[in-house]
Parts: C-alpha cells; structure tokens; sequence
C-alpha cells in the first residue's frame, strides 16, 4: 500500500468548476489524446469521446432513462449509477433525458441541456445528478488526458451528491478539503491502492465509504459522489481512463563504480588485509626458522 | 630446528600475491567500465512502420449506428473498456552468451521519475508499469546495475557485449519460458536516452535490457552512457536448438 501522507506534498490538489451544461466544452486536448477510440484528427473531422453518468438516484424522477442527442438516441435503458461511454462526431447538441421509453416524439423531457459544444479530439463527462438542493441536473466535466508522469496515477475527484460540502481523505488524510457540489478536484498522485473516504467537510463523520481504491499506473481514476444524503443513499461511482503514463525519466545504473572513489572498496581492502597479515605471520616464521 | 620451512614460504607467497593481487583485480574490472569508445552500436532496434503513430488508437468500428428498436435512430459508438491482460512478469532471465543467469524482480519509479533498480547488483528489475511478455506487444524493459561499489560487478556488467542473434532466455511467474534472439546493441549518452521508444507499451513485442557504461564521473551522477540492448521473440524454426515452447496467450 502506497504511504500516500509520504506523496501529498509532492501532489498538488487542483480544483476545477464545472462546465456547466449549455455551455461550450472548451477545447482541452494539448497533443496526444490517450483516451480510447481516439479518431486520427485530420482536417476538420474529429470524434469526440464522450461519457454519461446516470448518478440520479432511484426514487427521484429517473429510475430508468433514455437519453438524446435532438433526435438520436444516445443511451438505452439507463439506470442509476451506470456509466457509458461513446464516440460521438464533434458538432453541438441539444442532450434531452426522457424516462424510459419515452422520447422526442411526444415525451416530456425529465432534463435538458440544449447547444452543448462538443469539439473534436474532447474527452468529456456528462451528469445527470442531484444538486446540493436535491433537484436533478445536468453537469459536463471535461476530462483531463494530458500526460500522467511514468509511477503516477490521476485522481479526479467529483461532488454530485444532495450533500453538503465533504472533504475526500485517502488513507486517513485528507487530499480534498471542502469540496462542494458540482465541483471537481485533481491530483496526481503515485500510483497503488488506497483506503478512500468521504467525510462531512471539517469534521470525521463518515458520509461514504471507506472503499478500496486503485489507481492504476497511468490512469485518470474519476470518483463520482452522488446519490441524496437526505433518501441515505450516497455512493461512489469510478470512471477510469487509461493509457496516460510517460515513460520514465531514465535508467540511472550506475550503482557505484568499482572506480567511485580513490578508496578502495570492501573486497578489495579485505583481501589485502588478509595478504598482509598472511604475510607478516608468514615472514615471522621464515625468519624464525633462519635464526 | 628444521620444521616444514617451506609451507612458511608458500603462504608467504600466497599472501603477497593477495596483497598485490587483489587491488590490481580491482583495478582491471575498472579499466573495462572506463571507457565505452571501444562499444559500437550495432543492429537495430524494431519500430514502427513509417507513419505509424504510437499513440493512434483504433478507430471504433465505424458501423452503421445500431438501432435500438424499430424506428429509433442511434448516435454514438459503445466503447467497451480496454480488456486487460494479466502481466506474467519474468522472474529470471539467463544469457548463455555471458554465463548470466539472474533473478528478477519487479521495480517501479524513482522519487526523481527515474527507474528503480534492484540494490543487490545480482538481481535485476523488471519495469513492472510497462508491457510484459503476456501483453504480445511493446517492450518487456529490464534494468540492472553495472556493478557495486562495495559488490564489485552486476549481472548486467557485461551486456555490451552481447552480439547480433545472441540468446537471451526469460522465465516468467507462470512457469513458462520465452526466448529472445538480439537485434541491436546501442551505448547512448544517459539524457539523451530514448524513453519513449524503449519503455513503450504498444509497437512490436520486444525485450529490452539496460545497464550504464563509460566514464564515470565520481563527482556528478556516475555513469555518463546507457547501454541498451534489444531482442526479439525467437520464432519458431529459426533457431538451431528445440523449438519454442508454446504457451498460452
């Protein structure tokens, strides 16, 4: 197990707001996207990939859902806690949830986001989840792809649960302080698993867990707390992308020289000593059995 | 009175040639590791083909989109996670050519981002957050340390000079055994080490060795060079001894 106090001053917490829904994801691919099914980027053709967490609890208005981009469907049969992923062409979309069944032809939408940019070569998440009052919402955070330093993994961390605000400890200390609802936090951190909890904020009342939590090397590990504090129903969801680790810094083997320093090493010094000793005793005798 | 002189004599002998001896064995494993102008790089690392990128993914399959049911039409394509592949990590590794045959462990990374390396200049270390011969493709990176201060030389002392088609045979955790053939051997400044190419995950199965080499410089940060050897799996039919064992992937 990983000593995560040992690591938390190297990682630095960084804090995001959300992108609210409605409006533009902003372009944040610098290089090389490692998220899966990445499309090769020429000219202006670019997918997107694009995840939907249903993280509205069962008994609030949404147990099981269809979502929509305008007329198209995006997800079938959604349920509470599920989390899916697509490739989707770059354009703008009007994202619609119906209850199941239910559709743009003659449904009412449960929520609705309309004119969500979604640019080519964008690594995003789309929420439906409970505010910090209760009432449902939709959320899109943009995930971070950018390069994970090689032994490292990324830990997003993200409030969509009806709660107050939480502090997010890993191993007993606390990585997130007062961590609000829909707001998101970073870190990297060194890769292993950890003992995760979610506490009220300030304070050692457990709201989640604890639950075992491994980051993978060269992930970007997405934590979701959601559910109603209220209806007692918080849980954690995980999204994890991979394939964001760098290759180490280099191959220092070396050890030591046998020619390190003027001194001589151990061995060396040892069987000298031996031949001294072997010697002075050895000439000692001679000379006795001269005399 | 005459007693055994000549045993006196012998162990006379033998300890002078200790004395005299040992620092100048010292002194000749030095002179090897001084200098690594007499280590030509040769052969080639495999790459990709030109205009193959590391880092392309493929592309989803690009199907007409399904249909949920009748009359809906569908946007977007599934991406079903990445199947992970449980690594089978070698645990020793045995180069004839050298008489070496040593024991394996898995390493990770340094504080500085640097590679760990096993202490005991005996055993390597296996870079546990790259590819593994299960993966069936990128690098199986292996690194040891050229030699001790106070252990004298490593395993991987001699590694530079391993030659084009030399053996190199790698038993993993499963039991299982995987026989690589060497296809380049280069010496390259330590920061000008290409990390990218040769702790890559993905690109053509191959198994990858590392020590230092060359000037050492006492006060800076040792060895100025890596010594980089590359090989690849021994198909079967090209070696002239049994073929390879087969293994389930």
């Amino acid at each position: 197990m990983e000593d995560f106090q040992r690591s938390a001053g190297r990682s630095s917490v960084r804090r995001g707001a959300v992108a609210v829904a409605a409006l533009a994801l902003p372009l944040a691919v610098a290089g090389f996207a490692a998220g899966p099914a990445m499309a090769d980027g020429h000219g202006g053709d670019m997918d997107a990939t694009v995840s939907v967490l249903h993280g509205i609890p069962e008994g609030a208005g949404a147990d099981v859902v269809d979502v929509y981009a305008g007329d198209a469907m995006l997800i079938d049969n959604f349920t509470p806690g599920s989390l899916e992923t697509l490739v989707v062409p770059e354009g703008t979309y009007d994202l619609a949830v119906y209850a199941d069944g239910e559709g743009p032809d003659g449904g009412t939408a449960v929520l609705e986001a309309a004119g969500v940019e979604v640019p080519g070569g964008a690594n995003a998440t789309v929420t439906a989840n409970l505010d910090a009052d209760g009432n449902a919402a939709l959320n899109v955070f943009v995930n971070d792809i950018s390069e994970v330093a090689a032994g490292d993994a990324r830990l997003t961390v993200r409030h969509l649960a009806a709660a107050p605000a939480v502090d997010i400890r890993a191993d007993g200390a606390v990585l997130v302080e007062n961590l609000v609802n829909p707001e998101e936090a970073i870190a990297d951190v060194p890769a292993g698993s950890y003992t995760a909890d979610v506490v009220l904020q300030g304070t050692d009342t457990v709201a989640i867990g604890p639950a075992d939590l491994s980051l993978g090397e060269g992930t970007n590990t997405i934590v979701y707390a959601w559910g109603s504090a209220e209806a007692g129903n918080l849980a954690l969801a995980v999204q994890v992308i991979d394939g964001l680790d760098g290759a180490p810094a280099g191959v220092a083997a070396g050890g030591g020289s046998t020619a390190a320093t003027g001194q001589l090493p151990a061995w060396t010094a040892g069987l000298m000593a031996l031949g001294a000793l072997g010697a002075m005793g050895a000439m000692a005798r001679v000379a006795r059995q001269r005399a | 009175m005459m007693r055994r002189p000549r045993p006196a004599i012998v162990v006379l002998i033998g300890s002078l040639m200790l004395l005299v001896g040992a620092p100048v064995a010292w002194a000749g494993l030095v002179a090897v590791g001084d200098s690594a102008e007499s280590v030509e790089s040769v052969g080639e690392r495999p790459g990709l083909a030109i205009g193959q990128s590391v880092d392309a993914a493929p592309e989803p399959a690009s199907a007409a989109p399904n249909v949920a049911g009748p009359d809906v039409e569908r946007i977007g394509i599934p991406v079903e996670p990445r199947a992970v592949i449980a690594p089978n990590a070698p645990v020793s590794v045995a180069i004839d050519e050298l008489g070496v045959r040593a024991p394996v462990d898995p390493v990770g990374i340094y504080e500085d981002g640097s590679v760990e390396i096993p202490e005991d200049v005996s055993r390597v270390g296996w870079y546990r957050f790259g590819s593994d011969p299960a993966q069936g493709e990128g690098s199986t990176v292996i690194v040891g340390h050229r030699d001790g201060f106070d252990q004298g030389a490593g395993a991987f002392y001699s590694i530079a000079g391993l030659d084009m088609g030399d053996a190199i045979e790698v038993e993993l955790a499963d039991g299982s055994l995987r026989d690589y053939e060497v296809v380049a051997r280069e010496v390259v400044a330590k920061n000008l080490l290409p990390t990218s190419d040769l702790f890559a995950e993905n690109g053509p199965e191959r198994l990858t060795l590392i020590s230092c080499i060359g000037y050492f410089d006492r006060d800076g940060d040792g060895y100025r060079e890596n010594v980089v050897v590359t090989a690849v799996p021994l198909v079967v039919g090209e070696a002239d001894g049994e073929p390879r064992e087969e293994v389930a992937s």
